[in-house]
């Protein structure tokens, strides 16, 4: 799988988000080599989460780069994301390095993803224990259904991003519960982030955010 | 049980400078983690002897009552309300403190813990 996310700015003059997010979600649905594709609203109490999000997983990077120079996007998705009508956005393209989407999913739920860009120049084993402990994560927080953590090929936007952690939860409170009290989160892989703890790599601007969906899109 | 999470400062600083950073930690940090819901529950420093050409290690040890509370000390009170739309608060503030502790520091760590139930009646 490789994967392409948007987190939409839109001014006032750019129109709704409802209508864009359906129509961009719409559109996805033609690109080539679409495996899963997933528009919608950023629910409330996103941190940089911006207006809405757009996430498609193709089946491979090679469908991704194909899609994002196709004539289907220059003609139909450029329009809708031109910053000349007061649209801003970060796009991301990321590959899953460790996953997790067995649980599957049939009914409707959240995805929620933290993009989140770590420091130039942190070393690799950091990075590596990192990952490792934010992996960690899903077998002491049942209420984590799918999960993908995942390194940046390409972005652009407000950071050089370099991970996508993502997960999908039956509902908000699993997120806002369990996700959060659990130990494994505040006791341990939250010190990679918190601007206090000596072993912080991880920039505190990052795009903590998530959105309603109807079936699994971690694939 | 007590769900009182404990975060413990051990701030490893040369002799020459333990003074200046005790009591910027006291006069500048202390205020800005009280109004967080922490709560200073020792200080300490070690070794008890101070010499010139070593460092000395501070040590602090602050507490918040639950779970609920450790967030309200990491992100806002607010944010950490789940009930509340806002943004996350203080960071800016946290990040110039700390960059300006490991400038003097020697090294630091800042360590989380519960309570060892099982020692509670010895």
């Amino acid at each position: 799988m490789f994967n392409l996310l948007h987190v939409v700015n839109l001014s006032d003059a750019a129109g709704d988000a409802d209508a864009i997010a359906a129509r961009l979600a719409e559109i996805g649905m033609t690109l080539p080599g679409v495996v899963t594709n997933a528009a919608g609203k950023t629910l409330p109490r996103s941190l940089n989460g911006e207006h809405l999000m757009w996430r498609i997983s193709f089946a491979t990077e090679v469908d991704h780069w194909a899609a994002l120079s196709s004539a289907t996007w220059r003609s139909e998705i450029d329009p809708l994301l031109d910053p000349a009508s007061g649209v801003s956005f970060d796009r991301v393209s990321y590959r899953p390095s460790l996953s997790d989407a067995s649980a599957g999913r049939q009914k409707e739920g959240i995805w929620r993803c933290l993009t989140l860009s770590v420091d130039a120049g942190t070393s690799a084993a950091e990075i590596i224990q990192f990952e490792k402990d934010t992996a960690l994560m899903p077998a002491h927080v049942p209420a984590i259904r799918n999960w993908a953590l995942c390194k940046v090929v390409a972005s652009t936007g407000r950071r050089n991003w370099t991970h996508v952690w993502e997960q999908e939860f039956d509902d908000v409170a699993g997120l806002e519960g369990p996700y959060m009290l659990d130990p494994i989160h505040w006791g341990l892989v939250d010190g990679w982030f918190d601007p206090e703890c000596p072993q912080r790599i991880v920039d505190p601007f990052l795009i903590h955010a998530a959105f309603a969906i109807k079936q699994a899109v971690i694939a | 049980m007590s769900e009182k999470v404990f975060i413990f400062d051990e701030i490893v600083v040369p002799t020459s400078q333990a003074a200046r950073l005790r009591d910027a930690y006291i006069a500048d940090y202390a205020p800005t983690a009280k109004a967080r819901g922490m709560s200073l529950d020792g200080a300490w420093r070690s070794p008890p002897v101070e010499l010139a050409d070593r460092t000395v290690t501070l040590h602090f040890l602050w507490s918040v009552p639950n779970v609920g509370g450790w967030w309200g000390m990491r992100l806002g009170a607010a944010r950490a309300d789940p009930t509340q739309d806002v943004p996350l608060d203080g960071d800016e503030e946290k990040m110039r403190w700390w960059a300006w502790v490991d400038d003097i520091a020697v090294s630091r760590k800042r360590t989380f813990m519960l309570d060892i139930e099982e020692a509670a009646h010895v």
